[in-house]
Formats: structure tokens, sequence, C-alpha cells
């Protein structure tokens, strides 16, 4: 692959990002589907596309990703998106292939697998600063990934698009 | 590299993970803002800015297809609103005179409080289901402080700054888990906290605490800062009473509070920069 095709496949998958971070802050932030809590689909972004890719661009991408939403939007700690996106992306990259075969199962279980170290890392930062009910986060958390989940398959197509278009050129 | 996350996936994850949670716990445990997390939220506030104003844009644009049925409505609402205020907006100017008769018959001094307001565009909100922050494009060139309350045009309040930086400040919202604030009911005076909760936070609520015993609250009573200790201004109304529960051991009652403000449609914000009461 040439350094032009790595430019494109990558500018692809950050176009592919950059409408999913839209649609979230425009769209999904906006729903009021269970109790007030709406989907989360950002943390998906980075580990799936690592689950694709599983290069080390993929954890550059994950940075990227997690730098542009930290540079946006008010995290719980700074550089919380960077840190939760990489270790999410790592995470992915060492099952897809070594646990289970790439595809769209990985997708999913990494996508599970990141939407809990995302929701566990906010966890520690609430345990340490407030004082919470262990039962109603895990609740949060529970919630929050049943409503999450059913956008994983939208999200893994829409990048193994650009994955299969890069692919196919 | 197809084989980077075989070679040296677990040592990254690790490293990652553990530079995570020294953050996390570092960033939990400290007071202000640090010099780096300044210096990141003056890199990032034209992508904030950039980020506000398209969704300012995109909300103008919903805002378009709004019905003329019910901007008719809510304008024929607002009209009654308008004429039950100047009703009592007069009842105001005829008390306020009364009661500086009286206080001058009785040789007390005036009592009023200044407010210092300094507003500013809000141009990024929190999209975590763990957290209700937003940002705002102003701070500290424009003498915002961490602690300064943030209100609506309204004068509804709209949280605590908790962060910031040369040009930008994040303001806590009142449902925040880490909101706490005095607060003390109107109609009868009980000082109470107000502060927020986990469970309550999706639904747009807040908790207020520590009532006594005794407690005649109702549904629908006004709760304000109480400004006990100087450190937040009084009488900046938080919400409404909109429930109270007997909590878990049964032994302790708290209410529910809506706030009087919608905080998803925030775009304009007062932050309060400085306040004197005069008694």
């Amino acid at each position: 692959m040439t350094q032009r095709d790595l430019f494109y496949k990558w500018l692809f998958y950050s176009l592919v990002g950059l409408f999913w971070v839209f649609l979230q802050q425009m769209v999904l932030n906006r729903l009021d589907i269970w109790n007030g809590v709406h989907p989360f689909v950002l943390p998906l972004l980075p580990t799936i596309a690592a689950t694709l890719e599983r290069r080390q661009e993929s954890a550059f991408f994950a940075i990227g990703a997690g730098l542009f939403c930290d540079l946006l939007m008010p995290g719980v700690f700074p550089c919380f998106y960077t840190l939760a996106f990489l270790s999410s992306a790592l995470l992915a990259g060492l099952i897809a292939g070594r646990v289970i075969m790439p595809g769209f199962l990985c997708a999913f279980v990494c996508s599970v697998l990141a939407l809990v170290l995302t929701d566990l890392l906010l966890m520690l930062f609430l345990n340490i600063s407030t004082d919470f009910s262990a039962a109603v986060a895990l609740s949060l958390m529970g919630q929050e990934l049943l409503l999450t989940l059913p956008f994983s398959p939208l999200v893994f197509l829409t990048l193994r698009k650009v994955w299969r278009l890069i692919r196919n050129a | 590299m197809k084989n980077f996350f075989t070679k040296n996936g677990i040592i990254l994850l690790t490293a990652v993970t553990v530079i995570a949670v020294v953050l996390c716990i570092m960033s939990a445990a400290a007071n202000g803002t640090g010099f780096v997390h300044n210096a990141l939220g003056v890199i990032a506030s034209p992508f904030r800015a950039a980020g506000g104003a398209i969704s300012g844009w995109v909300s103008g644009i919903s805002d378009r297809f709004e019905s003329v049925e019910s901007l008719q409505q809510e304008n024929d609402e607002l009209r009654r609103q308008v004429a039950e205020l100047e009703r009592q907006l007069r009842q105001a100017e005829e008390h306020s005179k009364e009661n500086e008769r009286l206080r001058e018959a009785m040789g007390l001094r005036q009592q009023r409080q200044d407010f210092v307001f300094e507003s500013a565009t809000v141009v990024g909100e929190s999209s975590s289901n763990w957290s209700s922050s937003l940002t705002l494009n102003k701070g500290t060139n424009c003498d915002i402080a961490v602690g300064d309350c943030v209100v609506n045009e309204e004068g509804f309040l709209v949280g605590v700054i908790t962060d910031a930086g040369l040009n930008w400040s994040t303001v806590t919202t009142i449902i925040d888990t880490a909101s706490q604030l005095g607060a003390t009911v109107f109609r009868t005076g009980e000082v109470t906290v107000a502060q927020g909760d986990l469970a309550l936070m999706h639904e747009g609520l807040l908790k207020l605490s520590y009532l006594s015993d005794g407690s005649t609250l109702m549904n629908g009573d006004l709760v304000l800062t109480s400004g006990i200790g100087g450190y937040y201004p009084s009488d900046l109304v938080i919400g409404s009473v909109q429930e109270i529960r007997t909590d878990d051991t049964g032994l302790t009652k708290y209410a529910i509070l809506a706030p009087q403000v919608a905080l998803d449609q925030l775009q304009q914000v007062f932050v309060i920069t400085d306040f004197q009461i005069i008694d």
C-alpha cells in the first residue's frame, strides 16, 4: 500500500468518525429513550477500526479521535477521551485475531469491552471525587450498554465499507 | 506493521491504563486548573467555538421547522405571562416603597445585593451519561474564576464554574453528581442542601437533602441558594420541589427538585464574577 493509499484510507475513516461525532452531538445526545440515558457511540469508533485494521496506525487513529473529542467536549479529566479510546483500541487490537477472528462478532465483543473500560474509568473518577451508589452506577453502565450496542452493527458497517473500499481499490 | 498489537499490545495497553488511572486520581484530587490543562483548553477553544457555532446553526435550522400553531400558542402564553409579570412588578414597586418607608421609620439600613455579571456563550456540552457540564467561551481573562455561579438570562441558577483557563471555563451544572449547594426553601425558610444525584441526573433533576423531621415542604415550593458562608450569593433560584420521598432506611426524607432552567437549551449564560451583599 502506497503512502497515498494510506492517507486516503485514514482520511475516509476520519470522515466516517466525524459523521458519528456529529450524529452523537446533534441527535443521540438529545434522545431520551430510557430515563434520560442516551447512547454513547464514540468509544466504538476507534475500537471497531482497530479490529478491522489491527495495525499501528489504528492506535494513532484512536489517539487522534480521542484528542478531537477532548478538544471539542468537556471530559471528566484532561485527555480522558484520548486515554479511553487508546486503551480500547489496544485491547481490541489484541483480541482481534488472537482470541476472536476479525468480523462482526469480534467488533461487537470489543465494543462491549470498550464501553465497560470507559465506564470503569468514569466510575473510578466519581468514586474518588463524589459519593455515589455502586448499584446506581452499574445500572447506568448497563443502560448505556443496552442503548449503545444496537448501534455497533451500524458503526461496523460504515467502517467496514471504508476498509473494503480501500482493499478493493 | 501487521503484528503491531501482538508484539507491543499488552505493554502499551498496560502503560496507557496506568497513565489513565494516575491522571484520573490526580484530577479528582487536584484543586484548580493546572498549566497543562489550561494550555490544552486554550488550544481547544477555537475548535469548541467552531463546534458550538455548527451546533447553534443546526439547532437554528430545526427551530425554523417548528409549527406556526405551536409558536402562536407560545406567543399567547408569553403575552399572558408578561401581563402577569407587569402586575407583579407594580405590586413589587409598591412593596419596595413601603419597605423603604418602614426601614426608614425603624432606623434600619437598606439591604440589597449587587452582582457583577459577565456574559458568555456555551460552546460545548458533555456527551457523557456520567456528568453534566458545559464549556464557556470566556475564562480568567474576563475575571471568571472557579466557584463563580452561572445563571441564565432570567437569573435562574445553571451551575458553578469548576475549571477556568485563560479564555475558557467549565460549568458543572446543578444536576451533576459533583454539585452541592446550600439551599433554602423560599416559603418556609428551611435551610437544606441541594445536590446532584447520579440516579436523577439523566432525568434533569436533583436532590434536596437533610430535610428536618418537622419539614413542611410541599410540591411546587421554590428553592433558592442560601448564601450561608458567603461562598455563593443568596436568593438565586435553584428549582422547585417536584416530589418528597423517604430514603431506603425510612428514617430521613428528601425532596426531588426540578431546575427552573432548561439545561439542554442554553446558548448564552451569565457568570456572577463578583457579588456584594449590603445589609
